[in-house]
């Protein structure tokens, strides 16, 4: 070691959200991981677009009948997004969480004065930037894809100029149903990794969320169908994964990839009714992990 | 509660579940002192430690940190604190210098130039941009002091400081502790490591079973047994006489044919005199000064 900086008063550092929210944005920014899965996600996207390319539908509509070839290509787009971008968003946000446990960080982020509440607010805004930032890369690449799509299969861009305002309108709630699911992932990684405060358990268990919440949906169905309770169908609507699977098709009017093979609730939900639940999901995750965070001791 | 106290615990105590870590335990540290907390292993010190930067709550008693209540106050008070506690915490996939980075965001207000100068003065400059995955135990310690120096702070809670580190890094490790008090720092300071406790701190605390089982100067718990080596002629008698004493049974001849005795009331006329009593005169009485390791093992003897 060498000799000391030069003398000096002691500094007042002021940890706030901002600053808080600036750290985290470091550390994301820093996991490689993350970025390779996201990069797996942009992948698998031109290999929709490469298959819908080949698809006999969408190449005799799309030159005469946009909207059709729209309503044939955007469910295999969003149940991409929502599949792949969900994984990234569920293992990066719960692992943010877990992280600061598994090393130890804890100890000196919060003996340094940033609140337990700065902290997981900031781990969640962190992770929604990194969902907004995926949603947006995702939309501008699926929106140059089917572009070129269009060029090469109508030898202009002239069916994207002649679209109606249905189309624009489809492609908007589209992007707000795969907001939702930005939305959704983000929480549950936070919420599993502040419950859990551990790396691996947190992680595995943010992934699980959605196939046990669909398996759940399942055993609803079929203690439906033998005991005929009401109860079980309103159950069922307040799920989030199977919610979200129907998102699509509720918002946009289509039918979605996702509620064709996965599980939806036996309620049928208005697109504003699956939303609030989306939301209300939002909000008790957020709380569990607050609520998680705000007393309990660290002995990491 | 003094105002002018780093850190002031009262009745402080903790307990998790059956088990109880903490007790009772009143402890004062001066601002600018450089206070040893010693202590065999589940003593409770890193629990305590952990409770003053607000980690852990306190089951019973009062905690104030440079003036402030732990826990309501810490938002304000714990930013002028600099922790290291147990192991030092890093972000393995992250750089040395990226690690300070980080830990800067989270404070805000740190110059951007401290952060090189800190690399430089753990010695740590051609390793900055190195993954902290690839350092070594004791690199980490190093990179882990300069996260607790980040942003100079008025408080070091520094807990095994010189674990992982060479002699030489100790040394380092005693020479940066001396510069920090030179500057006004308080340090708090848990160590295995007694000579250095020794050779750095002004006062020191022990914990034995999460009780307090001493508080002063180093100097003073060396000599505070009243342990008194006597010259005799006749030592090998009055070694005899001593040993029939309720209070002299572990009286023993000691180096140069000394007898070494501890004194009925711990100070050393009422040992002369009682050897007077006796008919032994003595030609020379000096109080045995033990080494801090004799004293914390006699103090906290069964444990650990």
């Amino acid at each position: 070691m060498s000799s000391p900086p030069a003398a000096g008063g002691e500094e007042s550092p002021t940890p706030t959200f901002a600053n808080a929210l600036r750290a985290e944005i470091i550390k994301l920014r820093s996991h490689r991981p993350t970025w390779v899965l996201a990069g797996f996600v942009l992948v698998l996207l031109g290999l929709v677009l490469f298959a819908l390319s080949q698809d006999v539908v969408i190449r005799s509509e799309l030159p005469s009948r946009p909207l059709a070839a729209l309503d044939q290509a955007l469910p295999a787009v969003q149940f991409v997004f929502a599949a792949g971008a969900g994984v990234v968003l569920l293992t990066s946000s719960s692992r943010l969480v877990g992280m600061e446990y598994a090393l130890g960080t804890i100890r000196v982020v919060l003996g340094r004065g940033t609140t337990r509440s700065q902290l997981v607010l900031a781990k969640l805004a962190a992770a929604l930037l990194l969902g907004s930032l995926l949603l947006v890369v995702y939309a501008f690449l699926t929106a140059v894809g089917l572009t070129l799509l269009t060029v090469h299969l109508a030898g202009s861009t002239a069916p994207i100029g002649v679209m109606p305002a249905t189309g624009w309108r489809q492609l908007g709630l589209a992007v707000l149903s795969c907001a939702a699911s930005v939305v959704s992932c983000t929480a549950v990684g936070v919420g599993v990794g502040a419950a859990t405060r551990s790396l691996t358990g947190g992680m595995v268990l943010s992934i699980l969320f959605f196939p046990l919440d669909n398996a759940l949906a399942l055993v609803l169905r079929a203690a439906y169908a033998r005991d005929h309770l009401d109860v079980l169908r309103s159950v069922s609507a307040l799920l989030l994964g199977p919610t979200l699977n129907r998102l699509p098709g509720l918002l946009t009017g289509q039918a979605a990839a996702s509620g064709a093979v996965l599980p939806t609730p036996m309620v049928r939900l208005t697109g504003g009714e699956s939303l609030g639940v989306v939301a209300g999901w939002f909000l008790v995750l957020l709380a569990m992990a607050l609520a998680v965070s705000a007393r309990r001791d660290v002995l990491a | 509660m003094s105002s002018n106290a780093a850190i002031e615990l009262q009745g402080l105590g903790k307990r998790f579940g059956r088990r109880t870590a903490v007790e009772d335990l009143d402890l004062t540290v001066g601002r600018g002192e450089v206070f040893g907390f010693l202590g065999p292993n589940g003593a409770g010190k890193t629990t305590t430690m952990r409770m003053v930067l607000g980690l852990v709550r306190p089951s019973a008693g009062r905690l104030r940190v440079l003036g402030g209540a732990i826990p309501e106050d810490s938002a304000e008070v714990l930013p002028r604190v600099g922790p290291l506690v147990e192991t030092p915490a890093l972000y393995l996939h992250l750089s040395g210098s990226d690690n300070l980075r980080v830990l800067a965001a989270e404070l805000g207000g740190v110059p951007p130039g401290r952060i090189p100068e800190l690399m430089e003065l753990v010695g740590l400059s051609d390793r900055a941009g190195d993954r902290v995955s690839r350092y070594s135990l004791g690199m980490r310690q190093r990179l882990g002091l300069a996260v607790a120096l980040l942003h100079r702070p008025a408080l070091l809670v520094l807990d095994e400081p010189a674990n992982g580190l060479d002699p030489a890094g100790i040394r380092e490790i005693r020479a940066l502790l001396r510069q920090q008090r030179d500057r006004g720092t308080t340090v708090f300071l848990s160590s295995h490591v007694l000579g250095e406790v020794e050779r750095v701190c002004d006062r020191i605390a022990i914990l034995r079973r999460g009780r307090l089982a001493y508080t002063g100067t180093v100097e003073s718990l060396r000599g505070s047994a009243g342990w008194f080596r006597v010259g005799l002629d006749d030592a090998d008698q009055a070694l005899i006489w001593l040993r029939d004493q309720p209070w002299g049974s572990d009286a023993h001849l000691g180096e140069s044919g000394l007898v070494d005795v501890r004194s009925p009331t711990g100070r050393g006329r009422d040992l002369n005199l009682a050897l007077a009593g006796a008919g032994f005169v003595a030609d020379s009485l000096t109080a045995v000064q033990r080494d801090l390791e004799a004293a914390f093992l006699e103090l906290t003897e069964g444990e650990g």
